[in-house]
């Protein structure tokens, strides 16, 4: 497939190219799903052998809608991502019973979006929770229960969870219509996590889908938080879906999972995304929509690099370790970074230039954002053009780089209609950064307390030397 | 490039890091002069805490002579003299300070027919070769077992940035702007791994 540089640079909504690369990734993770089916039944314990192919066939063996969905969800992803980078070491009883109990969690989710019945073995996860990775659902049995075998019953789309020893809790068919519904039932505490757009769920209590977060702290919030995060997320896509239709439409699409995490100490905005989730933004929360919105558009667009790097590297391999110069950072940063940079701060920065133009280009309350878009763009030119001196891109990298400078070019003609005195203060803190970490112009990383003691000619310009003699 | 182009690049480099440089010429020279004005290239170790770097003198492309200098001590570390190749393998006297000289040899294989000692290098190399073009791998041997050394010859000589993004140059990354200072417009022509340190070796 011949993929077009201008929708993966920016958005064109769910177009064929959209639809292929999912359908390319649905097939990975089938591939990869069938491969850890047939490795479990040679290897698994031999207690866990009888139970797990049930959750297997309910995934591999009905090909639908719904299984389309579980496929390209940021659970199964991690998932496998934890199989392949553990299972094939020696692992304990304990563990494989946690994996194979989080399958069981997924599979049933599939069963209960199908409606179908079902009786899939399970393990309570460390927190003693069962989350239905993939849906809203989730069942919490307190840190007593940690580790528990589980019978997990589905039956047209009502679910019940049995631990060993325990009485059975049940979350009724319908349950998760009422999104962010809780109730109690069985000494369970039955949870549907709230959603911030249809089939995006905000999620911070799945065991699964927080081990992987690692960068920042997550925080597990209260339902009033909760409701307050979500409410936030709700008006940041709303917005978006006005500002770029196309964009929110993938995003939607693409994005399954927000993971609060906990603001930081200084009270700025953290945000993060995984390769090993695809679908999964990790984000701190905010009241302003708009600094949401700019959070979630970038960490999205990492998600569709990662998302269309199924198909094509955009960097040929063999170039991924070495560090250069990074404008937005003061560490140096790999070559892919900062093609992955450029391209999330330039969709900011033309997502948030549009809103500036649809309000007014002479409001003082839009000085900020117009700061913000006047020094990405600078930013963004800096790296693309390290990209284009030092990678060796694909076709397609060396295509998504032009299309992702002519939007630099287009930009700096937009900014130029920004006030002088901001766009002057938005280059010298480029530049000053510039100056502060990099060699020359040369994209090369220049580290603190690096000192330049090359001899050289002997030079001065004529009229410093008039001023000597 | 002769040996004073050599020289001043050391020197530019030793701008850059402190170490014990002084003697070096006074014994390349030596050896030059006996030589009769060989061609010449250096090397340097990526590792800061290796303080080295080396000169290796050319007769018809094919090396005759290699010097290591250890920065920290302020000697000559190791001297190698390379025989005539016979297929593709070249006899080679190494001789270290304190030590008598030993009879190795160095033994040149095509990538694709080199073996190593784990799939993974295996894999670092050919993707290396995929950015780099690799002529040949060169690995030394000494009384029929393998010293460690090993040397990717590359096929064409490589801008010394276009080297430094790919994979195989990280170790050169923590001093990429001091290096590049010193190594512009100079390009490699093998990669070289000797002891715990990535070597490059450059030519004019």
């Amino acid at each position: 497939m011949r993929l077009d540089a201008s929708a993966w640079a920016f958005s064109a909504g769910l177009g064929a190219q959209w639809r292929a690369v999912t359908r390319r990734r649905e097939q990975s993770a089938l591939r990869r799903l069938r491969a850890a089916s047939a490795a479990c039944s040679r290897r698994a314990p031999a207690a866990l052998r009888r139970g797990a192919p049930r959750s297997f066939d309910a995934i591999l063996k009905k090909p639908d809608a719904a299984r389309a969905r579980l496929l390209t969800h940021p659970a199964l992803d991690y998932w496998l991502h934890l199989w392949e980078t553990h299972f094939d070491k020696a692992i304990g009883a304990e563990d494989w019973a946690l994996h194979l109990g989080l399958l069981a969690g997924m599979a049933a989710e599939l069963c209960r979006a199908r409606g179908t019945r079902a009786r899939l073995e399970s393990t309570l996860d460390p927190n003693g929770r069962l989350h239905l990775n993939g849906g809203p659902l989730s069942f919490d049995f307190g840190p007593a229960a940690a580790g528990r075998p589980a019978a997990i019953e589905t039956d047209g789309g009502a679910v019940s969870v049995v631990p060993a020893g325990g009485a059975p809790a049940r979350a009724p068919a319908g349950f998760c219509v009422a999104a962010g519904a809780r109730a109690e039932s069985g000494g369970a505490v039955v949870r549907a996590a709230p959603e911030a757009a249809a089939g995006m769920f905000v999620e911070s209590r799945s065991w699964l889908c927080n081990h992987g977060v690692v960068m920042h702290g997550l925080v597990e919030l209260d339902d009033a938080d909760l409701a307050r995060f979500t409410a936030v997320a709700r008006e940041a896509l709303a917005e978006a879906a006005v500002v770029e239709p196309g964009l929110a439409d993938e995003m939607t699409d693409l994005v399954r999972l927000l993971i609060p995490l906990k603001t930081s100490d200084t009270m700025a905005s953290v945000s993060s995304s995984y390769t090993t989730m695809r679908g999964a933004i990790c984000l701190s929360h905010s009241d302003s929509s708009i600094l949401q919105v700019e959070t979630l558009i970038h960490e999205f667009c990492h998600q569709k690099v990662n998302f269309v790097t199924e198909i094509d590297p955009m960097i040929e391999p063999g170039q991924m370790g070495q560090v250069y110069y990074s404008p937005w950072r003061p560490d140096a940063r790999r070559l892919r970074g900062l093609l992955l940079g450029a391209h999330a701060f330039l969709n900011v920065a033309r997502h948030i230039h549009r809103r500036i133009a649809a309000a007014s280009l002479q409001d003082p309350a839009m000085v900020d954002a117009m700061r913000n878009v006047a020094l990405r763009v600078l930013q963004s030119e800096s790296a693309l053009s390290t990209i284009a001196r030092h990678a060796d891109a694909t076709a397609f990298g060396a295509a998504v780089a032009a299309r992702l400078s002519q939007e630099c070019g287009a930009l700096s003609l937009a900014v130029m209609r920004y006030p002088e005195a901001l766009r002057a203060e938005a280059a010298a803190e480029a530049a000053a950064h510039r100056a502060r970490c990099q060699l020359g112009d040369t994209g090369l990383y220049k580290p603190a307390g690096f000192e330049d003691r090359l001899p050289r000619a002997a030079f001065a310009l004529p009229a410093a030397s008039a001023e000597a003699a | 490039m002769k040996l004073p182009e050599c020289l001043e690049l050391i020197a530019a480099w030793s701008a850059q890091r402190p170490g014990k440089w002084d003697g070096l010429a006074e014994e390349a020279s030596a050896r030059d002069a006996a030589l009769g004005g060989a061609d010449w290239g250096a090397s340097f170790a990526a590792d800061p805490g290796e303080g080295g770097f080396g000169l290796c003198a050319f007769s018809g492309g094919e090396p005759v002579l290699r010097l290591r200098w250890d920065g920290r001590s302020g000697a000559l570390r190791d001297e190698r003299r390379f025989g005539a190749r016979r297929g593709g393998r070249v006899p080679v006297v190494f001789s270290a300070p304190g030590a008598g000289p030993r009879a190795r040899e160095e033994r040149s294989a095509a990538l694709a027919a080199a073996r190593f000692a784990s799939p993974d290098l295996s894999a670092a190399f050919r993707l290396f070769s995929a950015r780099c073009p690799v002529a040949a791998v060169e690995t030394e041997w000494e009384g029929g077992a393998p010293t460690g050394a090993w040397r990717l010859r590359l096929r064409d000589p490589e801008p010394w940035a276009r080297f430094l993004r790919v994979d195989l140059a990280v170790p050169f990354g923590p001093e990429a702007a001091a290096l590049s200072l010193v190594f512009a417009g100079r390009f490699v022509r093998a990669a070289a791994w000797e002891g715990e340190s990535l070597w490059a070796e450059l030519a004019a």
